[in-house]
């Protein structure tokens, strides 16, 4: 009898132990969806996110450890790369796409531009394994990570056997990015009641929701789909997006619809990081899609805004960033870890 | 003390079980071979008077080995997944267990399911670093086969074959079911040879991606796989 209340006592105390670690890193508002990752194939703890973080920030994960995966993804610029059109890896190689911004991620299911990805866990092997990127392979990472100071101990701690594996180094990875949460921007505290939209903000919102929202979904703002927007291929890169994927002639252009929030901290914009400010990319939609243009159906012709829609959406769409997002401690490298003993 | 005394029967008697099934099975074993004989990594085979080709990898998986008999599952393989890799062992050896009435057919899937490839990222032999998993797109390669032979035009005279996709209309994984006698130990020969004959590699030397070739190409495989005759 006394065994049996042990036995109980101790599953209570871990399931509560579980769901307050979840309860603090994956807090989200009631708005928001159900995530579609899948948490019971890979369940949160505190331990493994605090090591998923170091691992997320080391550039030993690169070919000549100089590049991480914090290089291209900053806390600071909501997890994308400031500034830089196409993303930036090792011996200054340059990519062929934008480094996207990363936060709730465990509502998406497709990965990079053309969703070449459909789960959280593998996305890591591509940027590891390019060589405009990180330039190495999963079996080189874990080698160094096994014969390195510190990660043999912290695995240790985290797995009983100790042992340094793909499945568990990507995982991981999914652990730290998954606590990667955006949901306090303005927008968020008015849906809650404790602030208020102006005027202006609001009618950018009427706006927004008229011409936007089919695809930038709230409260994500994004329905995580593929669209073609209208943007004319560049002839440099010849990225002809989802195309590649699905070997789909309709397919030919769509790129992933990217989420609105964060947008001032996440320059420069689209798939080529083509446009440096949020005005080019309004005046896309507005003037820059031809009449007859193969487009997205929402968008056929362009959207109609005046110059003071257009001032108006914009001052909406500012009330998605989040800078207690951009600033969070929680997020940004560990020092300690990095700093020799 | 009831509690941890019922944990401890039961964990023993799966113990005891998992002993008697390992000693009462027998073996399957897959030998890589070039048509009849034992294939040989790196070394060219004569295709015709003037041209020749080699193997420099083949991997590949194998899932959900079943046994039959009248059509009726009697057997499986302890094991759900299993990578086949002739860099490693020209014999791949799996126990199994039959639970009576023996067996008269052996029959299994080359690749993985739909079902286990959504599910991404796994340990064991589903690891990435078994090198079966792609890095620029979701999903397993079910077949892997890399060589050179002097018919390809490709650099190096290079050929790669990395046959995967899940997704329909690019589903790659193929049943396979072989009649056989219920004998201790079943060998079932995995005849390269018969790959070449069922794909020309001077038209086509390299599909490393889901798409309509590699969906032609894994409707190929099954010939591949023989029960091996003494």
């Amino acid at each position: 009898m006394k065994n049996n209340t042990i036995i109980l006592g101790c599953i209570i105390l871990l399931t509560t132990s579980y769901c307050s670690v979840l309860k603090s890193q994956l807090e989200t508002p009631s708005y928001f969806p159900k995530p579609s990752y899948s948490f019971e194939n890979n369940p949160i703890s505190k331990k493994q996110i605090e090591l998923g973080r170091n691992l997320f920030y080391d550039p030993i994960l690169s070919a000549d450890n100089s590049i991480s995966c914090a290089s291209c993804h900053s806390s600071y610029a909501g997890f994308a790369h400031t500034d830089h059109d196409l993303s930036h890896g090792i011996e200054d190689r340059i990519g062929a796409r934008n480094a996207p911004p990363l936060f709730n991620l465990a509502w998406q299911y497709n990965f990079m531009w053309d969703g070449a990805i459909d789960n959280l866990d593998a996305q890591a092997l591509a940027p590891i394994s390019h060589k405009a990127e990180m330039g190495s392979d999963l079996n080189t990472v874990l080698s160094k990570l096994k014969e390195h100071p510190k990660y043999p101990a912290l695995f240790k701690a985290v797995y009983q056997d100790g042992n340094i594996t793909g499945e568990r180094l990507l995982k991981l990875l999914s652990q730290f990015q998954l606590t990667l949460i955006s949901a306090n921007a303005k927008y968020d505290r008015v849906n809650q009641g404790n602030e208020t939209f102006t005027a202006q903000e609001l009618n950018g919102y009427s706006l927004f929701k008229a011409n936007c929202a089919s695809c930038h979904k709230e409260p994500l703002f994004s329905n995580f789909e593929f669209a073609n927007n209208g943007l004319p291929v560049d002839t440099t890169l010849n990225d002809w997006g989802r195309y590649k994927v699905t070997n789909i002639s309709k397919d030919s252009l769509q790129f992933k619809i990217p989420s609105l929030r964060n947008l001032t901290y996440t320059y420069p914009y689209m798939h080529d990081g083509r446009f440096k400010k949020l005005g080019q990319v309004i005046n896309h939609y507005v003037n820059g899609i031809k009449e007859n243009q193969a487009v997205a159906e929402t968008i056929k012709g362009g959207i109609k805004l005046t110059k003071n829609e257009q001032i108006d959406l914009i001052t909406f769409l500012l009330t998605l960033d989040d800078e207690s997002f951009v600033t969070n401690e929680k997020f940004k490298i560990n020092r300690a870890f990095f700093i020799e003993d | 003390m009831k509690i941890a005394f019922s944990l401890f029967l039961s964990l023993f008697s799966i113990l005891y079980t998992h002993a008697i099934a390992q000693k009462r099975s027998t073996e399957l074993i897959f030998n890589f071979v070039y048509h009849k004989t034992p294939l040989a990594l790196d070394t060219f085979y004569k295709i015709s008077e003037k041209d020749s080709l080699s193997i420099q990898q083949i991997k590949l998986y194998i899932s959900d080995i079943t046994f039959l008999k009248d059509g009726k599952k009697t057997g499986e393989t302890l094991e759900k997944y299993h990578v086949l890799d002739a860099q490693n062992n020209l014999h791949y050896k799996t126990p199994y267990k039959i639970k009576r009435n023996g067996f008269d057919t052996v029959s299994f899937t080359i690749g993985l399911d739909a079902e286990t490839q959504k599910k991404g990222i796994q340990g064991g032999v589903l690891d990435p670093i078994n090198g079966m998993y792609w890095t620029w797109q979701s999903g397993f390669i079910n077949f892997k086969l890399e060589g050179t032979s002097s018919l390809c035009t490709t650099r190096k005279n290079n050929f790669q074959f990395h046959i995967g996709g899940y997704k329909e209309p690019f589903q790659t994984s193929r049943k396979v079911s072989l009649v056989c006698t219920n004998s201790e130990n079943l060998n079932i020969d995995i005849n390269l040879a018969a790959f070449f004959e069922a794909t020309n590699i001077s038209e086509q030397s390299q599909v490393m991606s889901p798409n309509e070739s590699a969906v032609a190409i894994s409707k190929t495989l099954p010939v591949l796989f023989l029960i091996h005759e003494e």
